[in-house]
């Protein structure tokens, strides 16, 4: 991703958190105080949005923006860059949902198995290994060690 | 005081306390030696573990992880040139050399030297004042803490590299608006929750360290290719000529007392006293590889005691790190600052003392097992981030057992990732979400002492010093561009 679509959306997320800000309900006596529920907000959002932009300008009149920077640093074009994060967020994800209808302990077996599986690992021994060493562990140290129940909700 | 610090001994040296400072030092440089997981990372894994202990019982475990985690940051720092937090970063300069020309058992034993004598400065001079400095922390109130708090974060900004500054003060802004959801303490008015009862309680503290940290290094980890530690390792390594302790010595003792005051200042930290110390010992030493791996480590060891005295004698984290702990204290019912001096004298001694036994462990347990546990950070990359990311989403679920904290953290995770490949430092944005709620609370508060009138805050002597030292602050970037 380049700076610019960095700046874009930091400078959006303060104009965003600007807007909610200003809808945020005072009562009438809260309102006439010196700094109320909004006011400190408001202050976070306008310096966010003028930091952001003077970021910005300064990187844009740099003839080197940091996002060429970065590709030739790292040899590789953004999108094979972020590849991995993506492949990474797709068993977390799964995991999260997972968790309505599994036991913490199996799907947690399962994504340990799935990110070793995502990071090229292929060796059977270290993927069961992982796995199952990982849940059994957990659930000695969680459950039966600390005495921890988990209501996950 | 010989009173108090023999209550902290008698707290520290309980068989079950000794144990947990014992298994804190281990598990601490154990998570510490991960590449990217700092001491933050390590304190927030080891949260769980904390609340099934006493709150002095779960405070020693944490002195003991903290320490750990520093010193294991030093050795892949030193081994493969990656710093696990930025406060090591200086020793990689003469450490990763020296490894890399087969010295990496010299470099670990005068690491391990340099921070067991940091620590012991440290703590020593803890001991000494920090009943004065907590006396003083009496007359610290509402307007006190405000102007304290904007301090830290001016620091943050302030002392940051100068291409740094303005995303510090993005990061850091951030860190602010995420602790400014949820409902309003004061006001009692919910903010930016979206009308979801998920956010009403705010964003837990754990959520956001373990996104900004140890997810969002594992992504980094992953993005990019890991390396491959050097060296071969052997106990003879540990020895260190009777010549060479001697020319360090004066080294160490000077960047120790640094490392303590510049820890003390919040927001400097840890990070600022290894480059000062380092600097100056490149500027005014001998400016051997050797004198720079001492210099930084002794530095960051006292730094990281130096920061527990605004932690706890005025409830103020003075780094990343102690923002964390912070949590840590505010999760056990504990409330930094005079009241915990005077009430719980056996808790706030007994971290101090714990803080020197922690040392002695650090040595004793770790220098023997140098060779061993550096096999760890040769893990591959491959098997080390999954396991980052595992542990990572076990701690959250582990304290909020929610399912949409798990989304959320993940969502801020990728987040933080991008922001970091851009340039941008997290540790602001941590320090910004811990210090949101103090901030805003102590403002408003001191305001409505004084009826939202603004000149009470420059009645106050202490406030109109602070805020007088912050704009001098704010002005020594020019005054250095000057200079330049």
């Amino acid at each position: 991703m380049s700076f610019h679509w960095v700046a874009a959306a930091l400078f959006s997320f303060g104009v965003a958190y600007l807007v909610l800000a200003n809808q945020i309900a005072l009562d009438p006596w809260s309102a006439l105080d010196a700094v109320n529920s909004k006011t400190l907000p408001q202050i976070y959002g306008l310096v966010l949005c003028a930091a952001v932009f003077v970021l910005w300008l300064q990187r844009w009149r740099n003839s080197t923006s940091q996002q060429s920077l970065e590709d030739r640093k790292d040899g590789a074009p953004p999108s094979a860059r972020m590849r991995p994060l993506m492949l990474l967020s797709t068993p977390i994800v799964g995991f999260v949902l997972a968790l309505n209808w599994l036991n913490l302990w199996v799907a947690v077996a399962a994504l340990v198995f799935a990110l070793l599986w995502v990071m090229q690992e292929r060796r059977w021994p270290v993927l069961l290994g992982g796995g199952f060493g990982v849940a059994i562990g957990g659930f000695l140290l969680v459950e039966q060690l600390l005495q921890m129940s988990l209501p996950i909700s | 005081m010989l009173e108090n610090i023999l209550t902290g001994i008698s707290t520290a040296l309980t068989f079950s306390n000794v144990l947990w400072v014992a298994f804190g030092c281990l598990a601490g440089t154990l998570i510490g030696m991960m590449p990217g997981l700092g001491p933050i990372t390590a304190i927030a894994l080891m949260i769980p573990v904390s609340y099934s202990l006493d709150p002095t019982g779960g405070l020693i475990m944490m002195a003991g992880v903290y320490y750990g985690a520093v010193f294991g940051g030093s050795t892949s720092s030193i081994l493969i040139n990656a710093p696990g937090v930025a406060s090591t970063v200086a020793t990689s300069f003469d450490g990763y050399p020296m490894a890399r020309d087969g010295q990496a058992g010299k470099a670990l034993a005068i690491a391990a030297y340099a921070s067991f004598f940091g620590g012991t400065v440290g703590a020593l001079i803890l001991l000494v004042f920090a009943s004065s400095l907590a006396s003083v922390a009496v007359s610290i109130q509402s307007a006190e803490y405000a102007a304290l708090v904007l301090f830290a974060m001016t620091c943050v900004v302030v002392f940051a590299q100068k291409s740094e500054r303005l995303p510090s003060l993005i990061t850091l802004l951030l860190g602010l608006m995420l602790g400014s959801v949820g409902t309003d303490q004061l006001g009692s008015v919910q903010r930016f929750t979206l009308g979801s009862l998920h956010l009403s309680d705010g964003i837990p503290f754990v959520l956001v360290v373990m996104a900004t940290f140890a997810l969002a290094e594992a992504f980094r980890l992953a993005m990019h290719e890991g390396q491959q530690p050097g060296g071969v390792f052997s106990m003879r390594d540990l020895l260190i000529p009777l010549t060479l302790v001697r020319r360090l010595l004066p080294v160490a003792g000077r960047s120790s007392v640094l490392g303590f005051f510049v820890g003390v200042l919040p927001g400097a930290g840890a990070t600022l006293a290894s480059f000062f110390a380092y600097d100056m010992e490149k500027r005014l030493g001998d400016g051997s590889r050797e004198a720079g791996v001492a210099a930084p480590e002794s530095a960051n060891n006292a730094a990281s005691t130096g920061s527990f005295v605004p932690l706890l004698s005025l409830g103020v984290p003075g780094s990343g790190t102690s923002a964390v702990l912070l949590g840590v204290m505010v999760a056990y019912g504990l409330q930094p600052g005079p009241a915990l001096v005077s009430d719980q004298p056996e808790i706030f001694w007994g971290v101090i003392v714990s803080m020197y036994v922690g040392n002695v462990f650090l040595l004793a347990l770790n220098l023997p097992l140098i060779p061993f546990l550096a096999r760890i950070v040769s893990l591959p990359v491959r098997v080390l981030v999954p396991l980052v990311i595992t542990f990572s989403l076990l701690g959250v679920l582990l304290t909020t057992f929610s399912l949409f904290d798990l989304g959320l953290m993940l969502m801020l995770a990728l987040a933080a990732t991008i922001l970091r490949s851009q340039g941008f430092p997290l540790a602001p944005l941590l320090l910004g979400f811990i210090l949101s709620g103090l901030f805003e609370e102590n403002l408003r508060r001191a305001l409505l002492l004084s009826d939202g009138n603004w000149t009470y805050l420059l009645d106050r002597p202490v406030a109109l010093g602070i805020l007088l030292v912050n704009i001098a602050i704010c002005l020594l970037p020019l005054w250095n561009r000057k200079d330049s």
